[in-house]
């Protein structure tokens, strides 16, 4: 197996509010392979954002990590200073794909003058290479009249338009990672379809690895390689996503997979509701909902068991039986 | 222009805070700097107030002019005049030699000239000639020589013989523009033979001119060793920036109306010190005698001996002021010295309302007083009448006003205030000047008679003395007519002014009369 | 573009129509009477109905009006009745002197207010937040006299580095022309000592007149800032790694002023408001004392000609700030 691109180690990300302390993600782990597709999957206020908020090293005011690593091509991110990610990382080794295309560009500012702005910082050449460079990404792309477009704003783009520029940008560095997400929510459905099979041709393309955030099996299923479920911010289950979405092996997983055999979003099958990060239950998050929680959940330290050739799940059900343990 | 407004006199003794500090800013050598306002525009035919004697003293010469404190009235262009018997006819002899700016000679044209301009043109200065005076008996029998012919006797008129400043004919002619008498160039330009000239094109109104001193002046400059060269007139229109700039050596002079409390710490300075001399300026609270309450004789009386007049000479003013209990200023001719006036006595007050009160007056009605808000020292009068009267049952109002607005209103006695409050300045040194235009109820309708008091004793008394030339005989006449004013109790007479000038110790040889406020420069001497 | 300054200038004649028929009608709504005033101390009621007849105010008020809309038309604005000029003529000598002074004001309250204003929304509830917050608080209640007094015992009293009063010093001459404004004339015609004075006499009057400006802006500033670090596309920016300067000083201001470029606007008609000030205490030569004092002497010709340029102000700076709005941001440039 190749080095992985990306490695994320039992990360911990806690925010310090006005009613105590919010641990948004306690323990995500999973492993991205060079020229892969890595989905990571959660409903909304898992922590999807707070995710790639640390890899990119922008957490929020009062955030702080509480542990684990980012091993980013064999360095640890959260090592890097705040200078060194902004000159080193973000935006050159690791570009962005946003969610919602309409917000993401600045609206007074030239689609050019913001494209451009990246590669003055991160890539060497004039600005004539870096423009024809551009104009190549965005016919790439399949951008109409990308030589024009540099000179538009970006309300005279529509949304597939605009998430095309954002695509040919985060290209445009030749970066190692690309970070999405959910950049096709915005979308209507003809579009989406058309964005997935292009992300999927550009990465066989240019070999980049991509991190890609949804909260769409559907997508997931069509788009990724490799998938990471995390409920709560806790990663509950990893592996490839064929394997994984063919025969799920944790609880959550496997509720989210059978109520929704179509593989659609919702999970309305599952009693009870996501706990706020401030008053998640100890140890196992989806103990209190899990139809096969066991008096020892809560008190379970997080920790992913290899359970089958490339697959890695967190839970009780998978950690070796103690010698000593009673029924 | 008076600028004692609330916000200087609040911040001011923060001022002090800076009188420790030694003068900044270096005097430029021969340069004097003048604070105190500009006229609004140049032409004395035009304007006549305190400004423009100011600027006039120095630019421009008259027939006469009154030197000294008390004033007295002395030949000046002219060497000295003739009147007829019957008072209407009157010859002037010029003295030769005299130059203007521009280097031509002095004539009587030119006398005849501005006589005339001045009662074509109607503004403030005709106004002592226009009853008496037409256009053409004005003549200049040759060229040293200006003869008047009156329509009627007027005893004042050789005290307002120093209003008209002489112009240089010609240059004025060779500037009229559509038969405007040439007002519009005058009102930006300078056609004198003063001490001082004008400075083309350093004009600003209102805000900044220069002059410099004119060699050729018919005078001479050998009565004073060192004069000042260049004269800066550099409006401030805040008392506080006036004083702040003479305690910092960048203004030597300011006006004369320093509000009191900033005398102290001018003289304690090293730089600067404050010229104090008695005026000819009163200070009176009018009343409405066509109106009740104030046309019963026991509320008036009530009234004046209701303020206190101690109390507000000494205690808001600091004494800057003499006690004048008359219409007429006290160093003047035609004051009975035999009129004591009224005291501040509240149980004299209390008697004379419980008086009126049986005469049928409701004394409860409240009475309004008009102050100039702009002029603090109105407000400050007002303020302490209003606690006074309060205690024997007066209720007093205080409206603020402005002067444009209250003289506007004194066209009729119904529109005329309660009662308001003004200053009485020198226009011209004669008796007519306070009681005759203040109490003939010829002038009624003016705001200097906005008392509207009617007396035919003293109508008459006022008509008499007016027709005589003689200042024996008519003396006799104003003396008498003030003496039943003072009876009947027309107005509340508080004081006289002393005017306050900040000067910098720079300047030496200060002369003060009370026509145009001490501002002749020809006598300053400039060290520096 | 053109077209809709075009549009928006001919908008702007029947408003200054209107107020000149409300100040016209306010005007001899107070009872002060001009001829009073011109006629002088002593004057006798014959006199004053003299002067009357000759400046016109004895004729209805609609023919007055129409008189001197006919001359306004021929950029004729008559004649102050007090200084016997032009009021055309006053008002261009005085107007540069004010111009400078606001101009002075308001690149000190913008060039200023705008990094302060970034700089307290960048450092949201931190230190320098708060000072500026207090600062720009007490910049807005703080009286000008008040100040402006402190000002001139520090620096021209206590320290001696400022002057105290006036446009130039005393003993100096103005160049005499060909612009009226006193620092482009001096530059023009080499004479730096000139420039120099000048330069110094303004610092204490702008640094006052600016102050209120100043904390405005950097309210406004800041709050704008604040909101637009919050959009989506500045989380974009700083994920791809845009160098942190530029962030904030380019991409993140530009989308913020559109608040306090609409301030912009409606401070340069309250700066010349706040000049009346300013302008007294300091002895500036410009049409704010100038105003004073035509109101104190009831100068009709030019309170109706301060009113309409005032007016012409505010029309102008509020299409320049339409114009500048639409500079700023491409979308209302589309619409419009």
């Amino acid at each position: 197996m190749a080095a992985p691109v990306l490695e994320v180690q039992a990360l911990r990300v806690a925010i310090r509010g006005d009613e105590g302390l919010a641990r948004i993600l306690d323990h995500v782990a999973f492993r991205l392979e060079t020229g892969r597709i890595l989905g990571v999957v959660g409903e909304s206020g898992c922590g999807k954002s707070t995710l790639i908020r640390a890899i990119l090293g922008i957490l929020p005011r009062g955030a702080q990590i509480g542990g684990g690593r980012v091993m980013f091509e064999g360095e640890d991110l959260l090592a890097f200073s705040e200078a060194e990610l902004n000159r080193q990382v973000r935006g050159s080794r690791i570009s962005f794909i946003p969610q919602d295309p309409y917000l993401a560009l600045n609206p007074v500012f030239t689609v050019g003058a913001q494209l451009l702005e990246t590669m003055r910082r991160h890539r060497p050449g004039t600005r004539q290479d870096h423009r024809a460079e551009l104009v190549r990404l965005l016919r790439r792309v399949q951008l109409p009249d990308a030589e024009a477009a540099l000179d538009r704003y970006p309300h005279q783009f529509s949304g597939g338009q605009r998430q095309r520029l954002l695509i040919a940008a985060a290209l445009a560095c030749a970066p190692r990672l690309v970070v999405a997400d959910e950049p096709t929510t915005a979308l209507d459905v003809t579009t989406q379809q058309q964005i997935l099979l292009l992300l999927r041709e550009l990465v066989e393309e240019t070999g980049v690895s991509m991190l890609f955030v949804t909260h769409d099996l559907g997508v997931v299923a069509e788009l990724c390689d490799d998938l990471c479920v995390i409920y709560a911010g806790q990663s509950v289950e990893t592996g490839p996503a064929r394997a994984v979405l063919n025969s799920p092996m944790h609880p959550y997983t496997r509720a989210l997979l059978a109520c929704h055999p179509d593989r659609s979003e919702g999970f309305t099958g599952i009693p009870g509701a996501v706990p706020l990060p401030l008053r998640a239950p100890p140890g196992c998050r989806f103990a209190p909902r899990c139809p096969e929680a066991r008096q020892a959940c809560p008190a379970r330290t997080s920790h992913p068991r290899a359970a089958a050739p490339g697959r890695a799940v967190d839970c009780i059900l998978y950690d070796p039986v103690p010698v000593e343990a009673v029924p | 222009m008076l600028n004692l407004t609330r916000r200087g006199c609040m911040v001011l003794p923060l001022a002090t805070l800076a009188g420790a500090s030694l003068p900044v800013q270096a005097a430029t050598p021969g340069l004097m700097v003048r604070s105190d306002g500009q006229p609004q525009n140049l032409d004395p035919h035009q304007v006549f107030d305190v400004p423009m004697m100011g600027y006039a003293l120095n630019t421009y010469d008259g027939l006469y002019r009154y030197q000294n404190n008390p004033p007295i009235l002395e030949p000046w262009l002219a060497t000295g005049h003739t009147a007829s018997e019957d008072g209407l006819d009157w010859e002037f002899k010029l003295r030769s030699g005299v130059t203007f700016h521009d280097g031509s000679p002095l004539t009587s044209a030119d006398v005849v000239y501005s006589f005339r301009r001045v009662l074509a043109l109607g503004k403030a200065p005709a106004s002592a000639f226009l009853p008496i005076l037409k256009r053409d008996n004005i003549t200049a029998p040759d060229p040293l020589t200006v003869r008047f012919r009156l329509d009627r006797p007027y005893g004042p008129f050789l005290a307002a013989i120093p209003i008209v400043a002489i112009v240089n004919a010609k240059l004025v002619q060779a500037n009229e523009k559509g038969g405007d008498n040439g007002a519009a160039w005058l009102a930006g330009n300078e056609a004198g033979s003063g001490a001082y000239s004008f400075v083309p094109g350093t004009l600003t109104p209102n805000e900044r001119l220069d002059m410099q001193r004119f060699e050729g002046h018919f005078k001479g400059w050998s009565d004073n060793p060192s004069p000042v060269a260049r004269v800066a007139m550099r409006t401030a229109r805040e008392t506080s920036t006036g004083v702040l700039g003479l305690m910092n050596g960048s203004i030597d002079w300011t006006d004369s109306y320093l509000p009191t409390d900033q005398v102290e710490q001018i003289q304690s300075s090293r730089v600067a010190r404050v010229e104090r001399h008695s005026s000819l300026r009163t200070f009176v609270i009018r009343m409405n005698n066509a109106r009740a309450p104030f046309n019963n004789l026991n509320f008036r009386k009530a009234m004046a001996h209701a303020f206190n007049y101690d109390g507000f000479i000494k205690e808001i003013l600091k004494g800057y002021a003499d006690r004048n209990a008359g219409p007429m200023p006290n160093p003047l001719w035609g004051v009975p010295k035999d009129a004591a006036g009224f005291d501040y006595d509240l149980g004299k007050a209390r008697n004379f309302l419980r008086a009126a009160q049986a005469e049928g007056v409701n004394i409860r009605q409240p009475v309004r007083i008009h102050i100039q808000s702009q002029l603090e020292q109105t407000n400050q009068a007002a303020q302490l009448f209003q606690s006074d009267l309060q205690s024997i049952g007066v209720n007093l109002r205080i409206v603020a006003d402005t002067w444009a607005n209250i003289v506007t209103s004194t066209g009729s006695a119904e529109t005329s205030p309660d009662m308001w409050i003004h200053w009485v300045s020198t226009y011209f040194v004669d008796p007519e000047n306070w009681v005759g235009q203040m109490y003939d109820s010829q002038f009624h309708g003016t705001w200097k008679a906005s008392s509207w008091y009617k007396n035919p004793e003293v109508d008459a008394l006022l008509g008499r003395a007016r027709g005589l030339v003689k200042q024996e005989e008519r003396a006799p006449l104003y003396e008498e007519a003030t003496r039943r004013v003072m009876a009947d109790c027309a107005d509340i007479w508080v004081y006289n002014t002393v005017e306050l000038r900040g000067v910098s110790n720079r300047l030496s040889g200060y002369r003060f009369c009370p026509a145009g406020g001490g501002s002749e420069l020809r006598w300053l001497q400039l060290k520096g | 573009m053109a077209g809709f300054i075009l549009r928006r200038a001919l908008l702007v004649l029947p408003s200054l129509l209107g107020l000149l028929v409300v100040c016209f009608l306010l005007i001899r709504m107070v009872p002060a009477d001009p001829a009073v005033a011109l006629a002088g101390d002593n004057a006798t009621p014959a006199q004053i109905e003299a002067i009357r007849r000759s400046y016109g105010l004895d004729q209805p008020i609609h023919v007055q009006f129409l008189r001197y809309l006919e001359g306004v038309a021929r950029l004729d604005f008559g004649q102050s009745q007090f200084s016997s000029r032009p009021v055309a003529e006053d008002i261009a000598q005085r107007l540069p002197a004010t111009l400078e002074l606001t101009m002075a004001a308001l690149l000190i309250s913008v060039g200023l207010g705008v990094p302060l204003g970034v700089l307290a929304a960048v450092n949201h509830n931190r230190w320098p937040d708060f000072v500026l917050r207090v600062v720009s608080v007490a910049g807005v209640a703080v009286a000008a006299f008040w100040l402006a007094i402190m000002l001139q015992i520090v620096f021209a009293m206590q320290l001696g580095w400022l002057p105290l009063r006036g446009q130039l010093s005393a003993g100096l001459t103005p160049p005499p022309g060909p612009t009226g404004f006193l620092l482009l004339d001096s530059l023009l015609a080499g004479r730096f000592d000139l420039l120099a004075d000048a330069l110094r006499h303004l610092v204490l009057p702008a640094v006052t007149l600016s102050l209120g400006g100043l904390a405005t802006i950097t309210r406004f500033t800041r709050a704008g800032v604040l909101d637009t670090l919050q959009k989506d596309f500045v989380f974009y920016e700083r994920a791809s790694g845009y160098a942190p300067r530029r962030l904030v000083w380019i991409y993140v201001l530009r989308n913020s002023v559109a608040a306090t470029v609409t301030q912009i606007g409606l401070l340069f008609g309250g700066l010349i408001a706040g000049a009346v000030v300013v302008e007294s205490i300091y002895d500036w030569p410009g049409i704010g004392s100038y105003t004073v004092q035509a109101i104190l002497t009831a100068d009709s010709k030019v309170m109706l000609a301060v009113t309409l340029l005032v007016g012409l102000i505010y029309a102008v700076v509020n299409i320049l700030t339409d114009v500048a709005h639409a500079l700023i941001d491409p979308r209302l440039r589309d619409r419009a």
